[in-house]
């Protein structure tokens, strides 16, 4: 991780971090098992927070990630993420591929949701509004 | 007669001089804005689709970097008048450069390697290098190159960006802007290094005032060079591209909402450049289809070479799959900066280095690449002819070598040239600027008419020097 985003050399003063942008960043925050941990943990607080409505596991996973409630927009485009996500999770599923799981389960709640919505969670904390401050 | 890039003003009268002359050469700039060159050059600005200005002779660049600064003369430059003067001081008609170290009143050291003439052309090759040697027919030999900078991380920067002060970008990173990329699955800008960190890091191969999508990629130096090419366990290839698809979403929204910011742009674009990596790059970088005779082509048979040649052997692999700009440092982190017992230093960077750029050499030949392939081989600057603590040499920036092969160079041949005992450059004397204006120009680059307009000015690569070494040229 350290070294997908230059790590400065620790011998020496670091006055000024460099900016880089590399796909090896995007594959890091991608495909690596600390993000997906991330993932999982956001997902379980969302959980945890918003229950089992759509709605408010969107408005839950926002304020958490953005400190912020979603525009009505916003709303809908993760609203319509997570239904169409959903399905190809199922498929997924079915097939016997392997599942994102939260740390614990809460009672009642189906593997598949959870799944879609760990991944929903993932890219909230790729995108651009989570990773820069400005 | 040259004039130093950099100037360092002694007197108050000599800064209002130079300043007076500058505010002449503004009014004559405006003049020259009626002359063609120049509007060919805005026009080239604004176009949209990137193309080169003239016919490439060169599609790709491998860029052989040997940071620290390897020593011409026991290299390249033979210089028997070093025999002559052995153990004296530099004599006084070549003045007394000011030196990293400090080092201009000590006595000239010869070289004490063991100098042949090879190939056809019998062009100077000394016993620390025997394989590249046999590839002196392939090679244009520039003796005359100077540089600006005394120290390490503002010469390996000029080398790299031009300049020695650090924000301009590099030239892989200007070649993208004006060429585009060849190849959609793979950074087109790849940095291979070897020891340790590059000094200065990541500003050799910044985008600087150009998109931030043009910068470089820094593979990873131990192992796998590529970490993360596949997706979790947990996530199939259409449930990747459907979260990727909401990311790019979540991305456009944010972005439209900040205003136009080319980081925020050149992320988006780095993910679905790291999606499509995904399926590309595990194959561009597996090596072990490569065959036995091919490993020991490159020298990944010997512990010494099994590193510098590995990743010659990723550059040819890289530049097969279409990828521009390679560049591989050997001794990363200054690793050939022989200040004290230059023979121990330069024994082990060029066993390092010898079999492996040879290797790289015949492969791309063989394969029918070298032609569209142009590979530079050279330091951000030379050494001293005078010692170093008695077995070192100094930084030398006024005089030193690098050398290209394929890609549109006429090799055998030797271009420029330093004075009697290679201290400076006088014969065809070819600055970093001129380096990059020829690599450009063989890209198919013009180096005057590839232009970005930053700060109120059209920046380009060279800055406001450079020229083309037409002798290099097939």
């Amino acid at each position: 991780m350290f070294e997908a985003y230059d790590m400065p050399d620790t011998h020496e003063s670091c006055p000024r971090r460099d900016v880089t942008t590399s796909p090896i960043q995007a594959l890091t925050l991608l495909n690596s098992a600390p993000a997906m941990e991330w993932a999982s943990g956001l997902a379980a607080r969302v959980l945890e927070g918003g229950g089992q409505n759509r709605e408010t596991q969107i408005a839950v996973a926002y304020k958490l990630a953005y400190s912020r409630p979603p525009t009505a927009e916003e709303s809908k485009m993760a609203f319509d993420f997570l239904d169409r996500h959903r399905a190809i999770v199922e498929t997924r599923a079915r097939s016997g591929g392997k599942l994102a799981a939260v740390g614990a389960r809460p009672a009642g709640v189906d593997a598949v949701d959870v799944a879609t919505l760990v991944d929903f969670c993932h890219m909230l904390i790729n995108a651009n509004e989570f990773v820069y401050i400005n | 007669m040259r004039t130093p890039h950099f100037v360092n003003v002694g007197s108050r009268r000599e800064f209002l001089s130079r300043a007076g002359a500058g505010f002449g050469a503004i009014a004559f700039h405006y003049l020259l804005a009626q002359d063609s060159l120049l509007a060919a050059a805005g026009a080239a600005a604004a176009g949209a689709a990137p193309a080169p200005h003239h016919t490439p002779t060169a599609k790709s660049i491998i860029w052989l970097f040997m940071e620290g600064g390897p020593s011409h003369l026991d290299l390249f430059d033979p210089k028997p008048t070093l025999e002559k003067l052995a153990g004296q001081p530099l004599p006084p008609s070549f003045g007394r450069p000011i030196t990293a170290m400090g080092t201009a009143s000590n006595e000239l050291m010869p070289s004490k390697r063991v100098w042949k003439r090879h190939g056809q052309s019998g062009l100077w090759v000394s016993d620390w290098y025997p394989e590249i040697a046999q590839h002196v027919d392939e090679m244009a030999v520039f003796q005359g190159c100077w540089a600006d900078g005394l120290n390490h991380v503002g010469s390996v920067c000029q080398m790299n960006t031009g300049s020695i002060l650090a924000g301009r970008p590099s030239m892989g990173a200007w070649v993208i802007y004006g060429l585009g990329t060849a190849n959609e699955n793979l950074p087109t800008f790849i940095i291979l290094t070897d020891a340790g960190e590059v000094l200065g890091g990541p500003k050799n191969w910044s985008a600087g005032f150009l998109p931030a999508t043009y910068q470089g990629t820094l593979l990873r130096r131990e192992g796998t060079p590529i970490f993360h090419l596949t997706p979790p366990e947990t996530v199939g290839d259409d449930q990747q591209r459907s979260k990727l698809d909401l990311l790019a979403s979540l991305n456009r929204r944010f972005n439209a909402a900040n205003g136009e910011d080319s980081e925020l742009d050149a992320r988006l674009k780095s993910y679905e450049l790291a999606y499509r990596m995904q399926s590309a790059a595990p194959e561009a970088i597996d090596l072990t289809k490569e065959s036995e005779a091919t490993r020991k082509l490159y020298g990944m048979d010997e512990p010494e070479t099994e590193k510098f040649g590995t990743n010659c052997l990723l550059a040819r692999r890289f530049v097969e799959r279409g990828v521009r700009f390679i560049q591989l440092y050997s001794g990363s982190g200054s690793g050939w900066d022989a200040h004290e017992n230059i023979e121990a230093n330069h024994s082990k960077m060029c066993k390092q280095t010898d079999r492996p750029i040879a290797g790289l050499l015949t492969d791309l030949k063989a394969r029918g690449l070298l032609e569209s392939t142009l590979v530079v081989w050279g330091g951000e600057f030379g050494r001293t002819p005078f010692n170093e603590k008695g077995s070192g040499r100094d930084h030398n920036p006024w005089g030193f070598t690098i050398w290209m092969a394929g890609g549109g160079i006429k090799g055998g041949q030797a271009i420029g040239a330093t004075d009697e005992i290679g201290m400076k450059a006088v014969d065809t004397p070819c600055h970093v600027h001129d380096v990059h204006a020829t690599i450009l120009h063989l890209l198919g680059l013009n180096h005057k008419q590839l232009t970005y307009s930053h700060n109120g000015r059209d920046e380009r690569p060279t800055i406001v020097g450079g020229r083309v070494i037409t002798n290099a040229l097939a």
